[in-house]
């Protein structure tokens, strides 16, 4: 009980609520700067606690994480820009409910959903982690690539009716991975001797210049054309809207807390099923999905937030990373002196439970200071488009280049943003090639890892593990099922 | 001619001599820069930043770290290589450069570059579950040979240092068998506690956790003696396999960089890490001591080189 107490003096002294309020400000910021995110707001502001005590880092350090989280929604819906790679699946239907006139719904929904979202994560890494920790364990190789194949099918329910085309943009995600070094040889491929190609395509850049610069042609376009923008209301979220993302946003926050702590998943993932599990089961959206609907934000925005919790179990139950950003944390706890894994429970629980305190009270502090932020982000919807449009496109530019200091990267995500603005316009979806772009290298280095680890077995692998199993005939279900029903329903409409 | 008349021309004749070495001698008048290859927040990374701190307190001039990430370390060598080799920007480098130049990925050389010191550096060790029937790295190689290498081992990267020094046990066990490559070290370390590895050759800080708790047992360690931080694990030599290998991180200049400068550089690192705060950082992360001079180390890298090729060409990544 006595550490109880100190956690809780900890985190309730000046410098402690201090820590919370100036994380959350700073990883709202570099959540919705594009380019910026949370493991690099983490690893740059670790200097800067080399001053504080361990326990007080540690909770400025994870608040940033979360907010940042909720950071990358607010360009996702305000700009038609995901500020996070976790933030990818918001834009779906943030954006379109913006452009609708209703950007306060859009950010109230995925502030109401990343503050369940983190409270469920955190709930789960107190109370559940060592049977969660359990389960990622039982991830390996050929667990990894039935979870990427699975993934994939989610292609076909994101492309609605337009199927060929999801899959010619998934394909082209998939060739856009083939570029950088082989996961098996180690060699490069298809870098074309360019050796800021070696590591592949940044995925980051990518999402600057397929969602920002493409967007700003269109609002060049738009304006050129001289078409009219809807009435801005500033409604927020009534009741009936509040009760109807509510169980969205707890199917988010689990499936989040889970894919968060398998430390070969995350939160750029976890939003992608999290947003396909809404489409799936909700029989009445408000919106059609991709027009705006409450659901296809709530669920994605809770889950990248459940993550933050769920990728904290294996770092204090192993003392490993689950996700990037957790990678740098356990940089920072090693620093101040700390082993991060099961003994910091030993050695010090008062570390432990100011975390979990600190973790608690940054919700709260996200949700006051998110609704304070919402009337002013609101307005930048009320710039005109040709003042928004080079701000935006002079931002991009700044986060391409700051993610490696590389001119070349501007030029990257130059021709992103032209690929962005043609493929908007023959309206090929873009979420199935951002989806290809994330599973892609997982399930071909996990395909060849598995492969490795047969031997004399082959294929016969992936049967040999009852979850792998249940993963492929959840695929096989969730590639077909949509294709049927369709059909289906266009005999019943003869 | 008054003896001050005399002095003042001796002084003022001195000064004209040592104009042309002034920048060196004064060296460092303005801020240095680290460009450090790795992102923020990696082992490189931190390791430089730590150092850069305690350079500044030595040489009082601010000293910052930039990250240049991209291309195996190739984005921040050209970014060092268009500045003047004037010692105003160092490069952090390892071990790993060795192999990047082997495998011919980039477009630079070891003498292109002029190694200054190695200040920290990690073994490599293999390492087995609590309950794996195997207890020495005999038992080890003797299952690999009889059953024709069916255990499934793995670790970081294809083709980098881990691989290498599974290589040279293969080369002295008689053996062969498979490399599992895995994206990083913990996630070679997760795949041997979930039970997809039978044996994974990590950096032993890796898995410290499972080590002082017992879930994962070291069969032998790549260091010359018993390592501080894993009194218990017995090395791969004292076994009878001589592999000593270290993964080591250090600093480097671009070539043409004055002698002066160098050594000015040599001095301030070498007080930089005998400070309490450097070896504070050391005990904390788990880096073992390692001391090369400038010049050995540049052809212990070069000679490096050649090593690397030979295990590159053997495994067919390389013709």
């Amino acid at each position: 009980m006595d550490t109880l107490l100190i956690a809780f003096q900890n985190v309730f002294s000046p410098i402690g609520l201090l820590s919370i309020v100036f994380g959350t400000a700073l990883g709202i910021f570099v959540g919705a700067m594009p380019g910026l995110g949370p493991s690099m707001g983490v690893a740059l502001l670790i200097p800067l606690t080399f001053t504080l005590p361990p326990s007080i880092s540690l909770v400025l350090l994870i608040s940033l994480y979360l907010a940042a989280e909720y950071g990358g929604s607010i360009s996702a819906v305000l700009i038609g820009t995901p500020g996070t790679a976790a933030a990818t699946a918001t834009v779906v239907d943030g954006y379109p409910l913006n452009l609708l006139g209703y950007p306060g719904k859009a950010l109230m929904t995925s502030l109401t959903a990343s503050s369940i979202g983190g409270v469920i994560g955190g709930v789960a890494l107190m109370l559940a982690s060592s049977p969660i920790a359990d389960f990622a364990l039982r991830f390996g190789p050929v667990e990894y690539c039935s979870l990427g194949i699975m993934g994939l099918t989610i292609i076909a329910s994101l492309s609605g009716d337009a199927l060929v085309k999801g899959l010619g943009a998934a394909a082209l995600g998939l060739c856009l991975t083939l570029v950088g070094v082989d996961p098996v040889s180690g060699m490069a491929r298809f870098t074309f001797g360019m050796y800021e190609l070696y590591e592949g395509i940044p995925f980051l850049t990518a999402l600057i210049g397929l969602f920002a610069m493409a967007e700003v042609f269109i609002m060049v376009e738009r304006s050129l054309g001289g078409a009219k923008k809807p009435a801005i209301s500033g409604e927020s979220l009534t009741g009936k809207e509040m009760k109807h993302i509510l169980p969205a946003c707890l199917r988010g926050s689990i499936i989040g807390t889970v894919v968060g702590a398998i430390p070969g998943a995350g939160a750029s993932i976890a939003c992608w099923i999290a947003y396909d599990q809404e489409k799936r089961f909700t029989k009445h959206p408000d919106r059609p999905f991709g027009e705006g609907a409450l659901r296809g934000i709530a669920g994605p925005e809770s889950a990248n937030s459940a993550t933050v919790g769920g990728a904290l179990i294996p770092l204090l139950t192993l003392g490993m990373p689950g996700s990037p950003t957790t990678a740098v944390l356990i940089g920072a706890l090693i620093i101040h002196g700390l082993q991060p894994g099961p003994k910091l429970f030993v050695d010090h629980v008062d570390i432990v439970y100011t975390l979990f305190v600190g973790l608690s009270v940054s919700y709260v502090v996200l949700y006051l200071l998110g609704r304070l932020g919402m009337r002013l982000w609101v307005k930048i919807v009320s710039i005109p488009q040709t003042v928004l449009a080079p701000i935006i496109f002079g931002l991009s530019a700044v986060g391409a280049y700051s993610i490696r200091s590389l001119t070349f990267d501007i030029w990257l995500a130059l021709g992103f943003g032209l690929l962005g603005y043609i493929l908007k316009k023959a309206r090929f979806p873009l979420a199935p090639l951002i989806l290809a772009m994330i599973l892609g290298p997982m399930v071909e280095s996990n395909y060849n890892r598995a492969l490795l680890l047969a031997q004399n077995d082959g294929h016969l692998i992936f049967l040999q593990s009852p979850l792998s199993v249940a993963l492929l005939l959840l695929s096989v279900v969730a590639f077909f099922y949509p294709i049927i029903r369709a059909h289906r329903e266009k005999k019943k409409a003869l | 001619m008054s003896i001050s008349k005399w002095m003042m021309a001796i002084v003022v004749g001195l000064g004209m001599i040592t104009a042309g070495h002034a920048h060196a001698a004064t060296y460092p008048s303005k801020d240095v820069r680290i460009v450090c290859w790795s992102a923020a927040g990696a082992s490189l990374d931190v390791t430089a930043r730590t150092l850069a701190t305690e350079l500044e307190k030595v040489w009082g001039e601010t000293t910052i770290v930039e990250n240049r990430v991209g291309g195996s370390g190739a984005v921040a060598m050209a970014y060092a290589m268009s500045q003047p080799a004037d010692g105003y920007v160092l490069l952090t480098t390892t071990s790993s450069l060795s192999f990047t130049v082997a495998k011919g990925t980039i477009p630079f050389k070891v003498e292109d570059f002029i190694m200054l010191r190695a200040v920290e550096a990690e073994p490599s060790a293999l390492a087995v579950r609590k309950d794996s029937p195997l207890k020495t790295l005999d038992d080890f190689v003797k299952t690999m040979k009889s059953t024709s290498g069916s255990l499934r081992v793995g670790g970081y990267a294809s083709a980098g240092f881990h691989q290498f020094t599974y290589y040279k046990l293969q080369q002295l066990g008689g053996f062969s068998g498979h490399w599992v490559p895995f994206d990083g070290g913990n996630q070679a370390v997760a795949a041997l506690l979930g039970g997809h590895l039978d044996a994974a050759i990590i950096t032993p800080s890796s898995a410290l956790a499972q080590i002082e708790s017992g879930d994962i047992r070291i069969l032998g360690i790549s260091t010359a003696e018993r390592s501080p931080f894993f009194p218990q694990a017995p090395t791969m030599a004292e076994q009878g396999y001589d592999i000593v290998e270290y993964l080591w991180r250090g600093l480097m200049v671009k070539k043409g960089t004055p002698k002066e400068t160098i050594d000015i550089i040599n001095a301030a690192i070498d007080k930089a890490v005998s400070g309490e705060k450097w070896q504070a950082y050391m005990k904390n992360r788990c880096l073992e001591k390692v001391s090369y001079a400038s010049e050995e180390l540049t052809k212990k890298t070069i000679d490096e080189v050649s090593e690397r090729k030979a295990f590159l060409k053997d495994i067919g990544l390389i013709r």
